[in-house]
């Protein structure tokens, strides 16, 4: 049975993966490719994020007593990743390749300091805290894995 | 659009936004490379005769020039970033302690340059002071917070990152220590027998500990981060900056130890084999990278790593099969592919990288306050632009080219000069347009507040 550090990390993982495929194919103009590798990732991310807000951040804040802090800054940059997805559907739909592979590295910049932040903290803090982690860890693998 | 809550963040306890302002790496980024330019200068009016010999004092102001000036600034400076992203930690009052560590670290700087250009030894003492206050400070500070944060963090989760930047500072205290104690003999005050062994100690401590060790450490969070690629083996995180630091630490051994001596070369061959080893690995992992996107930063660590690997085959390659005209040049050559082709590469692609992660980071931290201004927000292309970062990768090309020309054929040094002085002006330039821009849309944000 893998922890909540692994098991988040290594979706942090497969959503990096997916995503460099779709980007790929917007260099490459492939359009039709990168339209179907971009929707996998979206629905990737979306799970992901989903499953930290309802799941693993409400059982953080119970835990520690922290309602304010941490999570509260990982929820906002939750949003501001959302608005950036955003940004690349339009770009997706215009077929700007220029303007995609900007916002791309920019996604990809905010992803990858958001990650390292829950996988050095977050993750590893809640996990110490909780006294129900396969629990948790079990509900985490069920949303993840619902769609 | 509405205002998210602005979070009330415990920063004491856990280090989320502990970014220190963006002025703190910027002050050591835009200074550094007037270094660089400083050289080009340098090459220019000191003429052709400059290339007689690494030992002339004309040699170390530029030598000195560019690894105090350049390379170590852009380190100290990155290293303020570095570990709060990359392990959490930040340093204390960091505005302070930047302003203080890169004033004596810079006049300090410039004081040693001139002092060996006019061969002035009051001018070295002087630089001899500033500089140990301002390594010492810089070290201790460090130190203090690495310290501190050990006692905190008892999660077994292992960070090769901070480890490896751990011992590269330990590194980086030996080599400023053998520096000073090059220095005391201009005070008259022989505490050690000086010779080339020495100075070579010093520069191998300099280049193959702290320089290669913080490229390590960079390298094993920055190519999965960046390029998602995958991460290096493990022993080689665990082990592989260890047995550098042994290999370095057995160095002094081969120095005192008379019947040791015959290890000196040997242990010099393995240093290269392991940075080799390193570059072996860093190249498979950068060719199994998932991001496929080739950039300029890609193309800096593929012309750094061949110019290591060359580096190491000339100083393997048996001195009878290698002709004159290299043979009698190269010290120089070997030092010329390992700094200005290995280490200057590798830290302008991290520059390319950086310097527009760091300005989004910034402003997109100021904007978890009002998340409309999200909107405004300039992406990493604007910041950098890739042709911009382009034109920077074929001016170091060039330059590295006609430098190792210049190397054996003297004459061609203004041809050198005026590449130098473009591809640092460029460089400039770029890490100024992308701290204007900062400025620009931090201001807007405020506004918007
Ligand atoms: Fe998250
Ligand atoms: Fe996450």
């Amino acid at each position: 049975m893998s922890t909540i550090v692994e098991f988040m990390t290594s979706k942090h993982r497969e959503c990096d993966d997916i995503f460099s495929e779709a980007e790929s194919a917007v260099a490459k103009e492939n359009w039709d490719e990168a339209t179907i590798k971009w929707q996998a990732f979206t629905d990737e991310l979306e799970l992901h994020l989903q499953a930290e807000e309802t799941i693993l951040f409400p059982q953080f804040e119970q835990a520690t007593g922290m309602t304010a802090g941490p999570t509260q800054v990982m929820r906002m940059e939750h949003e501001q990743m959302r608005a950036l997805v955003n940004d690349l559907n339009k770009d997706l739909i215009d077929n700007n390749k220029i303007s995609f592979l900007g916002n791309s590295e920019t996604l990809m910049v905010l992803m990858q300091q958001h990650n390292m932040k829950e996988e050095m903290m977050l993750y590893p803090m809640t996990e110490q805290h909780l006294p129900n982690v396969t629990e948790v860890s079990n509900a985490l693998r069920q949303h993840c894995h619902s769609s | 659009m509405g205002k998210i809550k602005p979070p009330v963040t415990s920063t004491n306890q856990l280090s989320f936004t502990g970014l220190p302002p963006i002025d703190v790496p910027f002050r050591y980024f835009i200074s550094a490379p007037l270094f660089a330019i400083a050289v080009a200068l340098m090459i220019f009016f000191i003429g052709d005769h400059l290339w007689i010999s690494r030992w002339q004092s004309e040699m170390l102001a530029i030598t000195h020039a560019f690894t105090l000036g350049f390379i170590a600034s852009i380190m100290l400076g990155a290293l303020f970033q570095l570990l709060p992203v990359t392990a959490g930690i930040s340093i204390g009052k960091p505005r302070l302690v930047a302003g203080i560590c890169h004033s004596l670290h810079t006049v300090g700087s410039v004081l040693l340059i001139l002092g060996f250009l006019l061969n002035d030894h009051l001018l070295q003492r002087m630089a001899a002071v500033l500089l140990a206050l301002g390594f010492t400070l810089y070290l201790s500070i460090f130190g203090y917070f690495l310290f501190k944060n050990k006692l905190k963090n008892n999660s077994s989760y292992t960070n090769y990152t901070l480890s490896t930047i751990k011992l590269a500072l330990l590194a980086l205290f030996i080599t400023v220590c053998l520096g000073l104690l090059l220095q005391t003999r201009v005070i008259g005050l022989s505490l050690i027998v000086w010779d080339k062994d020495f100075t070579n100690l010093h520069a191998t401590w300099g280049l193959n500990g702290w320089v290669a060790l913080l490229i390590m450490a960079i390298s094993f969070q920055v190519l999965p981060m960046f390029h998602v690629a995958p991460e290096f083996p493990l022993w080689v995180k665990r082990y592989l900056p260890r047995i550098v630091f042994a290999t370095l630490i057995a160095l002094f051994a081969a120095k005192f130890i008379t019947t040791l001596y015959f290890l000196n070369d040997y242990l010099h061959y393995l240093l290269l084999t392991l940075n080799c080893v390193f570059i072996i690995y860093l190249l498979k992992t950068l060719h199994n990278r998932k991001r496929k996107i080739t950039d300029s930063t890609v193309n800096y660590w593929r012309l750094g790593a061949t110019n290591l690997i060359v580096c190491s085959l000339l100083f393997i390659i048996p001195e009878q099969m290698l002709p004159l005209v290299i043979l009698q040049k190269l010290p120089i050559l070997l030092a010329v592919l390992f700094i200005f082709g290995y280490v200057v590469s590798i830290l302008q692609g991290m520059l390319l990288k950086i310097l527009p992660f760091l300005v989004f980071t910034h402003l997109q931290q100021r904007c978890m306050v009002n998340f409309s201004a999200m909107q405004a927000l300039p992406n990493m292309h604007d910041i950098l632009i890739k042709r911009h970062g382009q034109i920077q990768f074929l001016l170091h090309t060039s330059t590295l080219i006609i430098l190792l020309i210049t190397v054996l054929f003297p004459q061609l040094y203004w041809l050198l000069a005026s590449l130098l002085l473009a591809e640092f002006t460029w460089l400039s330039l770029l890490i100024i347009k992308a701290y204007m821009l900062y400025r620009q849309h931090n201001n807007k944000i405020s506004q918007l507040l």
